[in-house]
């Protein structure tokens, strides 16, 4: 690894960081020489800490899919960089405490929240190996790290790179922005790659219903991360409902760690997925997964039902009472059937978005998964559309922690062996018959297969569009109704979510648009009367950034 | 039982968890009202995404309470709006 100088930028701006929207301006210049194994080095400039690492492959993200590629990339012999914005490697699958940052009183222990945990035996070994890697130097893990913005470099303009075969070394393509520290004293890092390894996973799917942002509504993942990552349990009635296997896992977590769940209500009905019992067979594990969160919900007697979704979240200044629907076979409520549920908590989810700012700020291209969110394209070897970018995990499509694995396995290794052996058709050859990547492209097929027929037993439920009244707030940050948004939509002809914006603020708010971007579409085009088509969104500062990083002085 | 201090009240917290978590485990739901509505807002992601839980800590307006891990010497205060209250004129 190289420290990379801070120097004055040839603009005289004193601008640092990617250009947004034209050409970079004073990029720090590589130079000196790699010192491997070496920690990045901190300079202090007028406060602002800037730190450089040039290395070979660059993964973003450490969930199941990162930790497994940059263990493979370390193992096929490439320097590797894993820039995770957690505390601890594991992504939201294996979401685990963070160290203690003080010696207080008792400190979180993973042993705790091993009870609401699946395959951890896999996630030790990765993280084994990671720390092995650490140790040996060829690892460098920036925990607590967000990539706020990412850039090719130009060919040619890198500056020196002294490796121990500095003939050899491929010029760094890539430049990693990420920021890290306590509130008021965030430091900016700099990572030049050779590769990139993008791993960024998924959040929660929302649909907007009455009363959803009423504080005590949690989407399924937040109940789960602070079960995960804090051993605290969002509430003690927590009512589980929207659509896909996870609501299982969520309300199995719940009831091992003391909470009553009046119900779980699956908006799915999810039996005509055992007719594509084909694809199950590479899900082994996955079946004793869920008969095990079936285990649970029969132990403690909570009602599993399907074909059910919630109508309205009620209450004063918190949740109070959920009220829950039957659906007839066309996705209709039956109103007469409805019931009201107390309950201190909701948690609710509808499957997940792939966050994908990383990969749409590069070019990657995309296409549509089975709910019509982009996901990356990429080959048989994870590659994607830009020579360099390499994708896995959720942003690829939805599939699930052991397919993440397998995807980033395959990801870590192609990138690393790509930078690292000659790629002559000898090697080419090779590598068709190595057994072990045979067995990895062929698991990543059946996993694939797998998470298909998931989606399409557990699909946005239909007519949740035509439910909507127009009081509902869709755009959470910026206070904005569905009656707003038909109303750009029927008066200015706003078909989709990015004109909807413009007009009537939907998306424009802190998340720009993560959480209500689909609902927005949704609702915008079925008003217009088009198709919703959910283009990938440009957000091209994909964290916060305080204003001091990006126009510090250098 | 370590603890912060949230609007001049203590809250206690075991060392790792999240200025969110802490507030959730005391009991506390919401620590944020909305710009437009005044609406009182919480944790809803929880893993960084939605920004309706930002709190002011130590004087820095708008971090996600999901994400910032909890220490002894914070001080914690609800969210008013943008949270720049004290920069209107």
């Amino acid at each position: 690894m190289a420290t990379l100088p801070c120097e004055p930028d040839a603009s005289g701006l004193g601008l640092r960081g990617p250009a947004l929207g034209g050409p970079a301006l004073g990029r720090p210049a590589l130079g000196g020489p790699e010192a491997s194994g070496s920690v990045p080095s901190a300079m202090a400039v007028g406060g602002v800490h800037a730190e450089g690492i040039v290395t070979d492959v660059a993964v973003v993200g450490a969930g199941p899919a990162g930790l497994a590629a940059a263990v493979a990339a370390a193992a096929a012999g490439a320097a590797v960089v894993l820039i995770d914005s957690e505390p601890v490697v594991g992504g939201q699958f294996w979401r685990h405490p963070a160290p203690a940052p003080v010696s207080g009183i008792g400190p979180l222990r993973e042993a705790e929240v091993a009870g609401v945990h699946h395959n951890l035996r896999r996630y030790r070994s990765l993280r084994r190996r990671l720390a092995g890697h650490v140790a040996a130097g060829t690892v460098t893990h920036l925990a607590g790290h967000e990539v706020w913005a990412l850039e090719p470099l130009p060919t040619g303009g890198a500056g020196c790179d002294a490796r121990g075969d500095a003939e050899e070394a491929p010029e760094p393509r890539f430049a990693v922005y990420a920021t890290a520290g306590a509130p008021g004293a965030r430091r900016e890092t700099t990572v030049h790659a050779r590769s990139l390894v993008l791993a960024t996973g998924a959040y929660d799917l929302q649909l907007p219903f009455p009363g959803w942002d009423l504080p005590g509504v949690m989407t399924a993942g937040g109940v789960q991360s602070l079960l995960k990552g804090h051993a605290v349990l969002a509430g003690r009635r927590v009512v589980v409902a929207g659509t896909g296997p996870f609501l299982l896992s969520v309300a199995s977590g719940l009831l091992r760690s003391g909470a009553t769940v009046p119900g779980v209500f699956e908006a799915a009905r999810p039996t005509r997925w055992l007719r594509e019992v084909r694809a199950v067979g590479a899900a082994a594990g996955k079946l004793a997964e869920g008969l095990g969160y079936a285990r649970d919900l029969a132990l403690h007697r909570v009602r599993y039902r399907t074909g059910w979704t919630v109508l309205r979240a009620s209450g004063e200044d918190r949740l109070q009472t959920v009220t829950v629907v039957p659906l007839d076979s066309a996705g209709h409520p039956v109103t007469a059937g409805s019931r009201s549920i107390a309950a201190d908590v909701l948690a609710v989810g509808w499957g997940f978005v792939p966050q994908l700012e990383l990969p749409v700020a590069l070019g990657c291209g995309t296409t549509q998964d089975p709910h019509g969110l982009p996901v990356v394209v990429v080959d048989s070897e994870q590659r994607s559309s830009v020579p360099g970018v390499f994708a896995a995990g959720e942003i690829c499509g939805v599939g699930g922690a052991a397919m993440a694995v397998v995807e980033g396995e395959i990801a870590g290794t192609t990138a690393a062996e790509e930078l690292t052996t000659r790629t002559g058709a000898d090697r080419l050859a090779e590598r068709a018959i190595d057994p072990r990547r045979v067995h990895l492209l062929h698991r990543r097929d059946a996993w694939r297969a797998f998470a298909g027929a998931l989606a399409r037993a557990y699909p946005v439920p239909a007519g949740w569009i035509d439910r909507l009244d127009g009081d509902t707030l869709v755009c959470r940050c910026e206070e904005v109704t569905a009656g707003a948004i038909r109303a750009v939509a029927i008066r200015d002809g706003a078909a989709d979510a990015r004109s909807a914006k413009l007009l009537a603020r939907p998306g424009m708010g802190w998340c720009q648009g993560r959480v209500c971007g689909y609902a927005t579409e949704c609702l915008a085009a079925r008003t217009a009367g088009t198709t919703p088509r959910h283009p990938p969104t440009e957000r091209p500062i994909a964290a916060p950034v305080p204003l001091g990083l990006i126009g510090a002085e250098c | 039982m370590s603890s912060f201090t949230f609007d001049g009240t203590p809250v206690e917290f075991r060392p790792g968890q999240s200025i969110g978590a802490a507030l959730i485990a005391a009991g506390i739901r919401s620590w944020r009202t909305t710009r437009i509505a005044g609406r009182p807002r919480g944790v809803f992601c929880g893993i960084g995404i939605c920004f309706d839980c930002l709190v002011r800590v130590d004087g820095s307006p708008n971090q996600r309470a999901c994400r910032v891990i909890a220490d002894e010497a914070m001080t914690v205060t609800s969210q008013e709006g943008t949270g720049h209250g004290d920069l209107a004129v």
